[in-house]
């Protein structure tokens, strides 16, 4: 597996722009909710997005478990 | 300056990271503009006519992070810079704090870091924002001086005295009082101190004025305009 290095780092990094945007978006609605007027449909759009991110960032964790295994498996074939 | 509406530019590929760091933006009660590319931004031409920062993901596909900075520091845009990166590259993080970027954060970026930058980033782009305004004022007084009051002016940087201003110039000193005076109100100069200070932000140095006038050189002129003129 000659590449699978850098994709690992690639999905490394791709797994950092959920998480990214996880976090802005609980912080914005902690900070929105401390104010005196909360636009709930604002709060929901927030938590809808935290929802798809985070399936999103699970994805990307399974992708990296299937090439660590497959990593593995070359591995015991040698 | 007032007048000048302050917005906080977001440059990221990635639509969810642009939504989520904009809606922390807002919640700390700022404007933004959300763009998906280095491309789409500075075809926008947007933070021309603006105040505020720029927060630039430094790996973006196409014109990267630090290729932007480049761009927008050729073309005279003094917007500062607050880069995101999603592994805190050392080398990179260098080479942007050498072109001018105010800060370098990584990702996921806590809210009071942010914040604390974007803050950080307004206040260096207010200076900047003053400094040219002052540069441009100080020009503008600079046009309206005659040859005469002009030379008188450059003489009076330089440390000349009123008598050897007179003995320099070939006229008599009561006239160079006259000139001087004027020169004075135009400038709306107090003292040689504010006229010293003028001639500084004008880009005019006083020793170099005053040693060229020792050679018998005029002094040169040197007009700073990628202050006046921001071009992002």
């Amino acid at each position: 597996m000659p590449d699978s290095p850098s994709v690992l780092a690639e999905l490394v990094h791709e797994l950092n722009q959920p998480l990214t945007s996880i976090l802005s978006n609980a912080q914005a609605a902690q900070r929105f909710l401390a104010s005196d007027h909360v636009d709930l449909d604002e709060l929901r759009e927030i938590l809808s997005d935290i929802v798809t991110d985070d399936k999103r960032a699970a994805g990307i964790v399974r992708s990296i478990g299937a090439m660590l295994q497959e990593g593995s498996a070359d591995d015991r074939k040698d | 300056m007032n007048a000048i509406p302050v917005i906080i530019y977001v440059v990221d590929d990635d639509p969810d990271v642009r939504k989520a760091l904009s809606r922390l933006l807002r919640s700390a009660g700022y404007t933004t503009r959300l763009f998906g590319s280095a491309g789409e931004f500075l075809v926008s031409g947007e933070a021309r006519f603006s105040a505020g920062c720029i927060i630039l993901d430094l790996a973006m596909p196409g014109l990267n992070g630090l290729q932007l900075q480049e761009h927008l520091g050729a073309s005279n845009c003094h917007r500062p810079i607050i880069f995101l990166t999603g592994n805190g590259d050392i080398s990179k993080s260098v080479r942007a704090m050498k072109a001018g970027a105010v800060n370098f954060l990584t990702k996921p970026v806590d809210d009071r870091e942010l914040l604390t930058a974007v803050d950080e980033a307004l206040r260096v782009d207010a200076s900047v924002r003053a400094l040219s305004s002052s540069r441009q004022s100080v020009s503008e007084r600079l046009d309206t001086l005659t040859p005469r009051e002009r030379q008188v002016f450059e003489k009076v940087v330089a440390g000349r005295l009123n008598k050897q201003i007179a003995a320099e110039l070939g006229i008599v000193e009561k006239t160079i009082k006259v000139h001087r005076s004027r020169m004075m109100h135009k400038m709306n100069a107090n003292s040689v101190v504010d006229l010293v200070h003028f001639a500084s932000l004008a880009g005019i140095d006083a020793w170099s004025a005053a040693s060229e006038i020792e050679s018998g050189r005029h002094p040169n002129m040197r007009s700073e305009p990628e202050l006046e003129h921001s071009n992002c």
